[in-house]
């Protein structure tokens, strides 16, 4: 009697290390797959938000500052192309994520030296195909997020308009390696 | 059969008993003096190590997913008034405190679940740009939290009785400001009558 209840003893303590273990581990990654779900991100499909208000259930804390836009990724049918036209004046940014939620690249408004930004995510150890001057990006996972980030602080000014132009120019194009 | 039942009835039982203490130790992140630093009555990461770090990824997933790496913006929270009580919808508060040498900078109003909360102005938050300074050279503001009147220029009004936080987000932070997180002086919460 003993033995058997030593025995379940165990299987409780060990199913409380795998509990409390893996619940930590992949919350974030459920939260992941939360958010995709709720913001209708199919993989490879670029979605963008309008301002945040008290409507936007998407994501917590979203900022009523930001337009926000996203595209969940996949890379195994190839790598990705990011490019955005963005002549503006104010902050921008795009950040990298992945699955488990960590902010693994990010690069803003300052580190572009024309108005045209690009960047090249891909899969394979060596990519011969990307082009030329473009950014080079390999993430630990084949899939992960793509987030834009576009500062607006007066919605009345005409630098609005460029600013939903800058976000609707952004453009995301899996390319082939041929 | 029966032993195989009894086996894993009781790791079910472990399992379960893991993932809620997990929920609780989750939680209990923003008390952890370890991972969280205060500044008066704001609360700060020391390092946004998440990629190493499971229960702080865990956290700010839940109070903030998809935040952003520390190089490009801090973030300080506060839920608390300078007397150290919960900040509550229903109640009116005073914020006071200076402008930030960033790229941009915002204080917003957040809703127990974390997000933003329905009010009379459609009014969520206040920014370097939007906000009305008390002097001319743009340093000194208030802002008014809460109360069923504007009394100041920068008013964010509450609805409901619920517990509040506020975030304040600060984008390319100076190297002074970014690494002085634990003295730099953050705007005063205080509960006031209104």
């Amino acid at each position: 009697m003993i033995k058997k209840l030593t025995l379940y003893g165990l299987f409780v303590l060990f199913g409380f290390f795998m509990g409390y273990k893996g619940f930590i581990h992949y919350y974030p990654q459920l939260l992941f797959l939360g958010a995709k779900y709720k913001i209708g991100g199919k993989e490879n499909t670029l979605k963008h938000a309008k301002l945040p208000d008290d409507t936007s259930r998407f994501v917590v804390k979203p900022n009523p500052d930001f337009l926000y836009s996203t595209r969940f990724y996949d890379l195994t049918n190839g790598p990705l192309l990011i490019e955005a036209d963005v002549s503006i004046d104010s902050y921008w940014s795009v950040a990298l994520y992945l699955p488990n939620t960590v902010n693994f690249y990010v690069q803003n408004s300052d580190a572009l030296n024309d108005d045209k930004f690009q960047l090249y995510l891909y899969d394979k150890e060596v990519d011969a195909c990307a082009p030329l001057g473009v950014t080079q990006i390999k993430p630990k996972a084949t899939k992960g997020l793509v987030l834009f980030r576009f500062l607006v602080t007066d919605t009345t000014t005409a630098a609005y308009q460029k600013i939903k132009q800058a976000q609707q120019s952004i453009r995301v194009t899996t390319t082939q390696c041929e | 059969m029966k032993n195989l039942f009894y086996s894993l009835l009781f790791l079910f039982i472990g399992i379960s008993l893991g993932i809620v203490w997990a929920n609780r130790s989750i939680q209990a992140v923003g008390q952890n003096k370890s991972l969280t630093l205060k500044n008066a009555e704001w609360s700060y990461f020391a390092a946004m190590d998440l990629a190493k770090n499971d229960l702080q990824r865990a956290f700010i997933g839940r109070i903030g997913l998809f935040a952003l790496k520390d190089s490009e913006a801090i973030y300080f929270i506060a839920n608390q008034d300078q007397d150290g009580n919960p900040l509550y919808a229903n109640n009116s508060y005073i914020l006071e405190g200076i402008s930030f040498d960033a790229a941009y900078w915002s204080i917003t109003l957040y809703g127990e679940d974390h997000f933003l909360m329905p009010n009379k102005e459609d009014r969520y938050s206040y920014n370097q740009v939007n906000i009305n300074y008390n002097d001319s050279l743009k340093q000194h503001y208030t802002i008014q939290l809460g109360g069923q009147e504007k009394h100041q220029k920068n008013y964010l009004p509450t609805e409901g009785e619920q517990q509040v936080n506020l975030l304040l987000r600060i984008y390319k932070p100076s190297k002074a400001l970014y690494s002085n997180r634990d003295k730099v002086k953050l705007p005063t919460i205080k509960r006031v009558d209104l």
